[in-house]
């Protein structure tokens, strides 16, 4: 089994995100760096126990699958905070909007 | 006669927009934040109980009860994160967290072959357990991360939403050792 690289691993799975979030990652950044990189320590332990003889094959199978899980639980997470945010902006905007009109009618026309 | 126009639609679509605030995810779910986490905690019990045990008490056949409760209480919690509208998130969560569970009970099941000389069985492994552990808080907090964030982008809950047979909390009371 060829040697997994946790630096490549992690900055692969981080940059991918990234590249999808875009502008929204600066605000999950240090939950989705710190989840991420836990993620993809897993997989490197998980190999090691599994070449150490640490676990069965079938319990390193079984945990590779729990991996799975739990990352797709993790970018859900991420997900759903970046809809949040997306969310807040479009109402602040909402709310700009409505109160320039407030403003310019002199009352609470809106 | 077309400014007239013009304002008069630009007024409808400002009253239309301002009236139309986006709402994209579920509001946050007190229940949902409860049950996860004591379902957190009675995995956590267990985990930790499993670690200490020697054959038998740490076969599937010692522990098949425990596996039987804690199953209905992950399908409480995804059931109900099921009955929120706008809720793919936390589905997509506890249904992970559901299906780790059913990930530890098969494969503590398919290992609970007794040798047939000596009669005795091996345990999960520590590490294992340990793993499994770790991936089950792992999705944990990130369920919790983003009702938390709910909560502070709505500043309100959604209490009744949920349909009243998913709410169960009775059963997700932490259990004894």
């Amino acid at each position: 089994m060829a040697d997994l690289k946790l630096g490549v691993l992690k900055s692969g799975m981080i940059e991918g995100v990234k590249g999808v979030l875009k502008d929204g990652w600066p605000q999950v950044k240090g939950f989705a760096t710190m989840e991420l990189k836990l993620l993809a320590q897993s997989v490197i332990e998980i190999q090691s126990l599994a070449v150490r003889g640490k676990i069965s094959k079938a319990e390193s199978r079984s945990l590779m699958r729990q991996h799975k899980n739990t990352t797709i639980a993790v970018l859900a997470g991420i997900e759903g905070m970046s809809l949040l945010l997306a969310e807040q902006a479009v109402n602040a905007a909402i709310n700009a909007v409505k109160g320039a009109v407030n403003t310019a009618a002199g009352f609470a026309i809106l | 006669m077309n400014n007239k126009l013009a304002v008069f639609a630009a007024v409808i679509s400002l009253t239309t927009l301002a009236a139309c605030q986006v709402q994209w995810i579920s509001l946050y779910d007190e229940q949902t934040d409860q049950n996860v986490t004591a379902y957190q905690r009675n995995m956590n019990s267990y985990f930790e109980r499993l670690k200490d045990k020697d054959w038998p008490d740490c076969s599937y056949d010692a522990n098949k009860e425990f596996y039987a409760d804690a199953i209905g209480d992950a399908t409480v919690i995804l059931t109900r994160a099921q009955s929120l509208q706008k809720n793919d998130q936390t589905v997509q969560q506890t249904s992970a967290l559901k299906a780790n569970l059913l990930e530890v009970r098969d494969t503590h099941k398919d290992s609970d072959t007794p040798d047939p000389a000596t009669g005795a069985g091996e345990c999960l492994s520590n590490d294992y357990v340990r793993k499994s552990q770790e991936f089950m808080n792992q999705i944990v907090r990130a369920t919790l991360w983003l009702e938390q964030g709910k909560k502070r982008q709505f500043g309100k809950v959604s209490k009744d939403e949920g349909a009243p047979a998913t709410r169960l909390p009775s059963t997700l009371k932490p259990r004894s050792p």
